[in-house]
């Protein structure tokens, strides 16, 4: 697979670089988060098989 | 989507992702983030700008490196590593502002006939989930691969 081959899949090529566990334990995008989850506490999830408008 | 994208780096978990931008204004290295929320199976998406002495974050930096419709498809191309490692994934996101979350908005619509053959895709319109439509302006995405 050349390099043209690989930029045309969906799912790309990732190198895996061990350097970036650390952010993983920081409070990267907090206030981000936290409005999701507000956010979430009152909408929820979709229903994901329906076709229009979702009810909460 | 033949998009041109960046070489993604990630630990293991691809809970997080750099990338490196290059243009006009330089190199600027990009972090995206996946984090869990209160909802199980449910992912904040977030990316920013990396500060390259401080290592900070800044996600309301305006890079203006010329390559937006580049960051988005290669940010685009973590979705699908990171659905591909967890597909029963709920991931969320927004825009850190309204004219960011337009934009993400304006990418999503002119990618929309792939992106849809893929995942399940919606929109956040007056506190109710959609499926996403054009030309509707929404507060927030939310997508699941189809699997």
């Amino acid at each position: 697979m050349n390099i043209e081959e690989l930029n045309k899949r969906k799912v790309p090529v990732v190198i895996i670089d061990n350097s970036l566990e650390k952010f993983k334990s920081l409070p990267l995008f907090q206030d981000k988060v936290d409005k999701a989850n507000e956010m979430l506490r009152t909408v929820g999830l979709p229903k994901p098989k329906s076709k229009h408008k979702i009810a909460k | 989507m033949n998009l041109e994208r960046y070489q993604l780096k990630a630990e293991e978990s691809l809970m997080v992702f750099e990338f490196t931008s290059v243009g006009p204004k330089g190199s600027i290295r990009k972090l995206v983030r996946y984090s869990e929320t209160n909802l199980k199976n449910l992912y904040n998406l977030a990316f920013g700008d990396k500060d390259s002495v401080s290592g900070d974050i800044n996600d309301l930096a305006v890079s203006d490196n010329g390559d937006s419709e580049k960051v988005l498809a290669t940010v685009v191309a973590t979705v699908y590593a990171f659905t591909d490692k967890y597909p029963e994934a709920w991931v969320y996101a927004t825009g850190s502002t309204n004219s960011r979350t337009r934009l993400y908005r304006m990418g999503i619509t002119k990618f929309l006939d792939v992106i849809v053959k893929d995942f399940q895709l919606y929109g956040l319109n007056n506190d109710e989930w959609e499926l996403f439509e054009k030309r509707t302006v929404y507060n927030a995405f939310l997508a699941k691969r189809k699997i």
